[in-house]
């Protein structure tokens, strides 16, 4: 695919944004990170996307019928969709995505987007017929996962090393046409492109997503003009793009938290005391206060959810109470720290490269540990060294990182026993029972308290320890305009943006 | 800089000036395009905002008002202006609440359709409907619906209902009630710079105001606005004696003024039915450098403003953020945002139940 390909699409316009890292791979099969995240809504399309209301809407669909006992769909594809390599898209693409997702062997780290399809195949080239696990009262809030194209998926299992990584086709409103040399990524504008409602423009021909990894340095380009676009600001810089009139501030709401999360497959942090001593250890407002401002959390979710408890408390911060946790796990005061059984307490550090303020943070963390006693060491990795390290291995103590959900935010898939995306083993009969009431119900109220139930629990058995929330902000340069910003995957109405 | 601190800097502020207020006042100074505003008169004469912030021992009062601390203005000037905006506070959340209990009412059949309807939902959608005509503040479940007084009515507003048929809810009549009670109690403001200091500005800009909900032609407006504030502050500063450019300094005047305005603008654009205007010159109104907290830029009703014009927009999540910073904490606060914190998440939860939810790392 090539730029020329979309040179008369639109006018010769280019939007360049920042992004801490190049993504490694482009395959929605596999996205993990908000960075893969944002340039698959560059690329691809699903089923349904959200209108700037945030409902619903046929992408490419064409309609649905839901039976009457709510357990089966026919949607209807949109005939006049291509894929960016001039192929039509038919069924058949969206029955072998939805199988290459479910595909236990693939691990996709979206499978739990398509759990509730219990089985679907074509009917023609331009239908397909939905099984769910369960009445679905409203199936196509769920159906906006990413459809490939049949020729990336019919081989099972899917690998996340498949030429289609590097090469992706979609029917989004750009195609990739190139990885460059300096770690950017161009894309330009489909000429096929069909969008929803009629809205088949796309109003920049190209976009350069550029890698800069020195976060401290994205507002400078942006007030140089170096780039035109910045998708999260850090807090400490919004001051001056603020006062910038060249610059326009986008806060948007991407449900974010940091925590450190424990290893609880792995001794000492397998004992609920030593997570909770080193819990009572850490000054957390200390910790958050040179990287900006935001607010603390009690548990898994930031404090305007619907779900947040705000019943529950904060551990103390009490270095008394640290000590008094440990002695009853075992642990002895040493001139030097903390031994038990001869063995001096030590935990790692284990933070992603491109986390925003990380150094930052695990400095102070590890200053605080050190003080009272506790051997810090600190590793940080680049994107194959934390998949391979901390997904795949599960060899790690202690991880700094950040989620981002969705307005959902669904916890699930972090938090259940068999969750894909419970990287810290933790294993809890009764919180599994709360996430399955939460699930089943279909009455808000219950949901909403069952939640704040999972919210104490969580708190309770504290595989993590939680953070903070920080506050989102897009800067763009006021060049762009007719800007909306989803609120979780950026681009969703990018193909509206107009350069000035 | 905290609520507390900027409450020190308008103290030691005010002091500082009381003793030199005159020294530097300026005979014809040249024009600016703030000429005509309060903070024009202020920078070019302190002395006569000395006199009024002194005036009947209410500096304490203003310095609450400064800070959009409306419930410690005590009682005088700064606290008639404060009632004023506590009316338009609570007009807000009644809109946003009525909103949120009727959608979620009307919505409930839909979403959840073999769970009944609560009782309380359907009592609160049908009292709703009927406090909209009533005389008195909240025939509904306030204790004593003669009770006019603000404070009482707050005071009785920190936990919800308990109704032995209806079961636990939060009376969604409560900011309707207090909205009378300030609106009955509110007096005009009086045409000096006691009724207009640290309020809205009106400036001429060459762009006009927008009348449809048209977010480009909103952004262009607010743009010239800035400008010509901009323009004019920085004239204003030149110009104004040293006292008076302390004061523009240290208590943030030209943006308090440039948030008020940009406020006002947002208020008028959600009651014209254009909401998409109206979240946007709320969100330029704010000083995004203290984000989630009442400062002297960040108002109470901005957030109020954004939380209406998110829902109207179908951005429930949103909304609920924004209300979000009104929630009390201690003592502080409005506790009758509580119930209508509660309205937005159960409709918040309401329209995501169908949904599966996405995350990612980082």
């Amino acid at each position: 695919m090539s730029v020329a390909l979309a040179a008369g699409t639109a006018g010769a316009s280019q939007l360049r944004y920042a992004e801490d890292q190049t993504p490694a791979i482009v395959n929605p099969l596999f996205t993990s990170s908000m960075t893969e995240t944002r340039v698959a809504e560059l690329l691809f399309q699903s089923l349904y996307t959200d209108d700037h209301t945030l409902a619903a809407v046929p992408q490419l669909a064409e309609s649905g019928e839901l039976s009457a006992d709510r357990q089966h769909m026919t949607v209807r594809l949109r005939e006049d969709i291509t894929w960016q390599d001039g192929s039509p898209f038919t069924a058949r693409d969206v029955v072998l995505t939805v199988k290459a997702m479910k595909d236990p062997a693939t691990a996709s780290t979206e499978a739990a987007r398509v759990s509730f399809i219990a089985d679907l195949r074509e009917s023609g080239t331009s239908a397909v017929e939905f099984d769910f696990v369960r009445p679905e009262l409203r199936p196509e809030d769920k159906l906006t996962f990413k459809i490939l194209p049949a020729a990336a998926v019919q081989t099972l299992p899917v690998k996340r090393t498949s030429p289609f990584r590097l090469n992706p086709i979609g029917t989004g409103p750009w195609s990739l046409s190139k990885f460059n040399d300096d770690n950017s990524i161009s894309f330009a504008a489909n000429p096929g492109y069909k969008g929803v409602d009629g809205k088949d423009d796309v109003g920049i021909s190209q976009i350069v997503l550029k890698e800069v990894a020195d976060k401290n340095y994205q507002a400078k380009l942006l007030l140089y003009e170096s780039v035109d676009a910045l998708v999260r600001v850090l807090p400490r810089d919004l001051a001056m793009l603020q006062s910038n009139r060249k610059v326009e501030l986008y806060p948007y709401q991407t449900n974010s938290w940091w925590y450190g999360g424990f290893n609880l497959q792995r001794a000492p942090f397998d004992d609920p005391k030593v997570r909770q001593a080193v819990s009572q250890m850490l000054d957390v407002p200390d910790m958050l206060a040179p990287i900006g401002t935001g607010e603390l959390i009690t548990g898994p979710y930031v404090p305007s959810s619907p779900y947040y408890n705000h019943a529950t408390k904060p551990w103390p911060h009490d270095a008394a109470g640290a000590s008094t946790l440990l002695n009853a796990a075992g642990y002895q005061r040493g001139s030097d720290g903390w031994y038990k059984a001869g063995k001096k307490l030590s935990i790692t550090v284990s933070a992603h490269r491109s986390l925003e303020s990380a150094q930052e943070v695990t400095i102070n963390l590890q200053s605080q540990l050190q003080a009272q006693g506790v051997e810090v060491a600190i590793n940080f990795l680049d994107d194959p060294q934390w998949r391979q390290q901390v997904w795949r291995d599960r060899n790690f103590d202690f991880v700094l990182s950040q989620w981002t959900f969705d307005r959902n935010e669904d916890i699930r898939e972090q938090f259940y026993s068999t969750g894909s995306r419970n990287l810290t083993g933790l294993k809890d009969a009764e919180l599994d029972k709360l996430f399955d009431t939460a699930r089943s119900t279909a009455d808000p109220v219950v949901r909403k308290a069952t939640f704040r139930q999972v919210h104490q629990r969580v708190h309770d058995d504290m595989p993590m320890v939680f953070l903070w929330t920080l506050d989102s902000y897009a800067a763009l340069s006021t060049r762009v305009k007719n800007v909306t910003v989803h609120p979780f995957a950026f681009f969703t109405w990018a193909n509206e943006w107009q350069m000035q | 800089m905290t609520l507390r601190g900027r409450g020190l800097a308008l103290a030691v502020g005010i002091r500082a000036l009381g003793m030199s207020a005159l020294a530097g006042c300026t005979a014809s100074p040249p024009s600016t395009a703030l000429d005509g505003t309060w903070i024009a008169t202020v920078a070019r004469d302190p002395a006569t905002f000395t006199a009024v912030v002194d005036a009947d021992g209410a500096r304490e009062g203003w310095i609450a008002l400064h800070q959009n601390n409306w419930l410690a203005t005590g009682s005088g000037a700064p606290s008639q202006r404060a009632d004023a905006e506590l009316t338009v506070l609570e007009d807000l959340l009644d809109r946003t609440n009525t909103q949120a209990v009727r959608t979620l009412a009307e919505g409930w059949p839909a979403h959840a359709p073999d769970v009944p309807v609560p009782a309380w939902l359907t009592a609160s959608a049908q009292r709703l409907s009927r406090v909209e005509t009533a005389a008195t503040p909240s025939p509904f479940a306030v204790d004593s619906p003669e009770v006019t007084d603000p404070n009482a009515l707050r005071a009785a507003y920190t936990v919800p209902n308990d109704d032995p048929t209806l079961g636990t809810f939060w009376d969604p009549t409560r900011p309707r009630a207090l909205k009378r009670a300030y609106e009955a109690r509110a007096t005009p403001p009086p045409a000096d710079l006691a009724g207009a200091l640290f309020g809205p500005i009106s400036v001429a800009t060459s762009t006009s105001t927008p009348t449809t909900d048209d977010v480009g032609a909103c952004r262009a407006f607010g743009q010239a606005l800035n400008g010509v504030i901009d323009a004019g502050a920085e004239a204003l500063a030149a110009s104004a004696p040293p006292e008076g450019q302390a004061l523009l300094r240290e208590l943030g005047l030209v943006e308090v003024a440039r948030s008020r305005t940009l406020t006002g603008l947002a208020v008028t654009a959600l009651r014209a039915e254009r909401p998409t205007c109206a979240a946007w010159y709320a969100q330029q109104a704010l000083d995004h450098t203290a984000p989630r907290s009442i400062t002297p830029t960040n108002s109470p009703t901005v957030y109020a403003v954004i939380a209406a014009a998110n829902l109207q927009l179908g951005h429930v999540r949103e909304a609920l953020d924004a209300l979000n910073v009104l929630r009390p904490k201690g003592a502080d606060g409005y506790p009758e945002a509580l119930g209508v914190i509660e309205a937005v998440s159960d409709l918040a939860v309401q329209q995501g139940m169908d949904r599966n939810g996405a995350s990612g790392e980082n």
